[in-house]
């Protein structure tokens, strides 16, 4: 029961020091649980943080399922699942309604004005992530090393893109789609 | 309500079930869901929520959850939405964790399809990324602004400083804007 307990806390304090995403509760967790006479070794950790990557859903809240149960079986899971996101519970949340609240605000215009130009940016930013990921075949360094294009990447990103946008498709099908296409075209001409 | 609350939890459970990488990733599907069908946000309170998704510590997929849940129907509304976004993860994860504890995912056409599916999304934050774009950069002062905040990010700036030294440049405008606007009032009044 204590294991559970400290299990929900060190999440708890995860999910408040995991600025910016997911992906920066990896060096967290490796810290807190990774090495020598600790809960997990290198090589099962790595193991452990691809599976969560590969998997639907957060990469968050896959690693941390995956290391609650681990550590402590089904209710290892949920507390580690459940820690991570209180804090955002409580934050996000009181975040929220004070915007709503001071929403006519002149300060606060200025505020979401300017966070508006910031999330627009990082939004662009995400989709030159996202093409390093999947229209890359290896991680990009730099300009006089370009690597080598994925054909298939591009292919489906350009069908997926032409079907959101001439022909209105849904996105869960636009997903599904290339899915299927991932399937056939990487293993054919990757 | 209940409908309300309904929509939320399976939004999200939609999300976290079909979503490859986490993050970013889920904004086409909450723009096509909640800003053009159901009408519940607008694209400036999309921004809003992308803004304080990436300034509040947390995931960005569970800050997300619970900011729209908020807006949309309080505090039930984000429980909802936050429930939604956690459960088809915790169970996959569960899944995985019991069925296979070696953990080793090596099957190529299985490793296509989830490429395909990076690939198809990286299409559809394209397009949510150029309807963004076009909303809120409507003249040189934004354009130079979020260019400089781009790099910033590209360069390896977290996503928080760029959101809260975009802030700071919104407030710093808007007060300039406003002292401006004033000048030919107090004129007049002389």
């Amino acid at each position: 029961m204590t294991a559970v307990a400290m299990l929900f806390l060190n999440f708890c304090k995860f999910g408040l020091l995991c600025f910016g995403g997911g992906y920066m509760l990896i060096p967290l967790l490796t810290a807190e649980f990774v090495g020598e006479g600790k809960l997990l070794t290198a090589e099962r950790f790595g193991n452990l943080v691809s599976i969560s990557q590969l998997t639907p859903g957060p990469v968050g809240i896959n690693t941390a399922t995956f290391t609650g149960y681990i550590s402590s079986g089904f209710y290892g899971s949920l507390a580690a699942t459940l820690g991570l996101v209180f804090p955002t519970l409580i934050l996000a949340g009181a975040a929220m309604s004070f915007i709503q609240k001071y929403r006519e605000h002149r300060l606060m215009k200025g505020i979401l004005y300017g966070a508006r130009l910031g999330a627009a940016a990082l939004v662009v930013y995400a989709v030159l992530i996202f093409m390093e990921l999947s229209l890359l075949k290896t991680p990009w360094q730099n300009w006089n090393k370009f690597p080598a294009l994925s054909m298939s990447g591009i292919i489906i990103m350009m069908v997926s893109a032409v079907l959101i946008k001439r022909f209105k498709w849904q996105t869960t099908w636009v997903i599904v789609l290339s899915g299927v296409l991932g399937a056939i075209l990487f293993p054919l001409i990757g | 309500m209940l409908k309300k609350l309904w929509l939320l939890f399976f939004t999200f459970a939609k999300i976290a079930a079909l979503v490859l990488g986490g993050g970013l990733a889920m904004l086409p599907v909450i723009e096509e869901t909640f800003v053009n069908k159901k009408k519940l946000l607008t694209s400036e309170e999309l921004l809003d929520v992308v803004a304080l998704t990436q300034t509040v510590p947390g995931i960005i997929a569970a800050n997300a959850a619970v900011s729209i849940g908020m807006k949309v129907a309080g505090f039930a509304g984000a429980l909802a939405a936050l429930a939604g976004a956690i459960l088809p993860s915790f169970t996959i994860i569960l899944i995985i964790a019991i069925l296979f504890p070696g953990l080793s995912p090596e099957n190529r056409y299985w490793l296509g399809a989830f490429a395909g599916i990076r690939a198809g999304v990286t299409g559809l934050i394209l397009v949510t990324a150029w309807k963004i774009g076009k909303k809120t950069v409507k003249g040189i002062f934004e354009a130079v602004t979020a260019v400089i905040l781009l790099t910033a990010a590209l360069y390896g700036v977290n996503p928080g400083v760029v959101i809260i030294t975009a802030i700071a440049v919104g407030l710093i405008y808007c007060t300039v804007c406003a002292r401006r606007m004033k000048k030919p009032e107090n004129q007049v009044e002389k």
